[in-house]
């Protein structure tokens, strides 16, 4: 057993493609380990992965927000936002972290979220006098509440990989997701004070109304989505079929940025990315199927829980193992190695498995803000062009925040569970 | 280099072109399937035509991810390593991926020559279930060539740059130009 989690360490941080580090693995240590066994049973897990009705949501919110990105939505919600809150002391941070909660609800990925409102805000904050490493510790953390508004792919993968309803846990990531807002705009709101910077001229009531007449149209998604989903009108994947639907009006038709050949090649990109993803999910379900296979939790979980096992202490484990494991690896791989592994337990303790699952998604955004490996933080290196260090000196603040959240939300799960009990999703 | 180039070419068309299409038409399919919910009855074959279209893309697009260098990894470590040791670990990286590759092409080769021996169809429009499937060995045969097309790359390209693809340099080597 020891070479499958010795070569999959290597191998990831020697930046082999995470496929080939799953599936190569795998492969390996069959080979050597059980070589009656016939890895052909690897491609039917494969296949089995990618099959879920559910999943097929994925390549339609990328779809979805990849043309959003590509025209002049993102930069019309940030005015919008602007205009009512700018002139609050540090409100171009909060505005920030507005546009990325609202952007989330188009947006199932926080690298996406970074570079499209990141894009645009972090020159207007520089220019308001925030420091560089606090507007890169800002558009970084903040994206993470992307992950957690509906739609999100976190969420779709652990609903599909847990058997849990996707529609339900969209719905339970949306408290949390305003909590973290309210949170970090509260920061942001001490921090400019004491530091006196940012507070922009107040917007007159004029500009109020012409930056909410071109931005009003955005809102359409939360209502598609959410509003679709909690009235239980749409199934996850018919709201993000609609919500395409939705977003080629909105850039082809209102705001005239989108024309027939930039979306040929927005759906290539969108279908680049879901291969990406998919191969993942395909790769972690025959590695799932592994773990299962060969009784793992139940021969090295005992260790771990110890004889008297009780909620509490499987919760507190499984946050610990997710937080970890998200600082190294995609969410997605972390799911499906660790779910199966856990899911005895949390079935024998009768954890709400909605709760656990937005506790999940909640460590796999903070994960990917972390250093030393947050995938979050690479992206931002990338689109900014800036050096490591500087990119992650003031994101503590934040993560401490976000830990508080998830602290709270294990104190006072109705903040995950309250919205998915009174919802009409199926 | 004409004719490799000419090869190149068509791969490109092909997997450009069917990744789109597959994409829109997923995108259609569930479009029309939420209308006929909605004021008729769902469509029977609509889950099986975006279970194959889903596998189609993940397939077509494991081979053209593998060209261009897009597959998630980790690449944090490795660029902190001296160019010399990361053309190393490149190398590593290649031959790995390659190899598994070709490994999981045989597989899924013999994976389909099963199902198709067993003539199983598929439920709603019982077609022959082999077509779902054939992309599968194909796309990983052409990721595995893909990943020794780069080996052959960065043996043949003398200097600095570092061949992730056969198409593309390393990812991060341009971070430290000032904003």
């Amino acid at each position: 057993m020891s070479l499958l989690w010795i070569s999959m360490i290597l191998m990831l941080f020697m930046a082999v493609p995470f496929m080939v580090v799953i599936l190569g693995s795998l492969l390996m240590f069959v080979g050597v380990n059980m070589p009656d066994l016939s890895p052909v049973i690897f491609v039917q897990q494969v296949i089995t992965g990618l099959t879920p009705q559910a999943l097929v949501c994925v390549p339609m919110f990328i779809l979805g927000a990849n043309i959003i990105t590509s025209g002049q939505a993102a930069k019309r919600l940030i005015n919008m936002i602007k205009a009512m809150v700018g002139h609050l002391p540090g409100g171009l941070a909060i505005t920030t972290n507005a546009s990325c909660t609202m952007f989330g609800a188009v947006s199932g990925s926080t690298q996406a979220t970074v570079a499209a409102i990141g894009g645009t805000m972090r020159p207007m904050l520089l220019k308001a006098g925030y420091s560089s490493p606090f507007t890169l510790g800002l558009i970084i953390n903040s994206s993470d509440i992307a992950f957690l508004i509906p739609p999100s792919i976190g969420f779709i993968v652990y609903g599909v990989v847990t058997s849990t309803s996707v529609g339900k846990l969209f719905l339970a990531g949306i408290l949390p997701g305003l909590l973290i807002f309210l949170l970090f705009s509260i920061y942001c709101y001490f921090y400019s004070k004491k530091k006196k910077v940012g507070m922009l001229p107040k917007a007159t009531w004029e500009e109020k109304k012409q930056s909410f007449r071109e931005g009003y149209p955005v809102l359409g998604f939360p209502l598609i989505i959410v509003g679709g989903i909690y009235a239980g009108f749409f199934s996850p994947t018919e709201a993000a079929a609609v919500a395409v639907l939705y977003a080629i009006f909105l850039e082809g038709v209102l705001f005239k940025t989108l024309n027939f050949k930039k979306l040929v090649s927005i759906a290539m990109d969108t279908g680049v990315i879901t291969a990406v993803v998919f191969i993942l999910v395909g790769a972690g379900q025959a590695f799932s199927w592994l773990i299962s296979f060969l009784r793992l939790p139940q021969e090295f979980m005992p260790l771990i829980m110890g004889q008297d096992v009780t909620q509490l202490k499987v919760i507190v484990v499984v946050v610990i193992s997710y937080f970890i494991a998200c600082m190294f690896v995609d969410p997605i791989v972390a799911i499906y190695v660790l779910s199966p592994i856990f899911s005895p337990y949390v079935a024998s303790t009768g954890i709400d498995p909605i709760f656990l699952g937005t506790l999940v998604t909640l460590q796999a955004a903070i994960g990917s803000a972390t250093p030393p490996f947050g995938c979050d933080i690479f992206t931002a290196q990338l689109i900014f062009k800036r050096p490591y260090l500087e990119v992650i000196r003031e994101t503590p603040p934040f993560i401490l925040i976000l830990i508080l959240v998830t602290v709270l939300i294990i104190v006072f799960p109705q903040i995950a569970t309250f919205l998915p009990s009174i919802s009409m999703a199926g | 280099m004409e004719g490799e180039n000419k090869v190149v070419k068509v791969l490109n068309f092909f997997e450009t072109s069917c990744i789109t299409f597959c994409i829109f038409a997923l995108f259609i399919t569930l479009i029309i399937n939420v209308i006929a919910r909605t004021f008729f009855t769902s469509i029977y074959f609509a889950e099986e035509v975006s279970e194959f279209l889903t596998i189609f893309i993940t397939f077509v697009g494991v081979s053209y991810a593998a060209r261009k260098g897009r597959h998630i990894r980790m690449g944090a470590l490795i660029d902190l390593a001296p160019k010399s040791v990361e053309k190393c670990i490149e190398y590593f990286i290649c031959v790995a991926s390659a190899i598994t590759m070709f490994t999981m092409a045989y597989f899924s080769a013999e994976y389909v020559l099963m199902v198709f021996t067993r003539a199983q169809s598929s439920s709603a429009l019982r077609l022959p279930f082999w077509i779902f499937v054939i992309i599968i060995p194909l796309g990983f045969f052409s990721a595995g060539i893909q990943y020794t097309l780069t080996i052959i790359k960065n043996i043949k390209e003398k200097g600095d740059d570092i061949w992730i693809s056969p198409e593309v340099t390393s990812e991060y080597s341009d971070d430290v130009i000032e904003y």
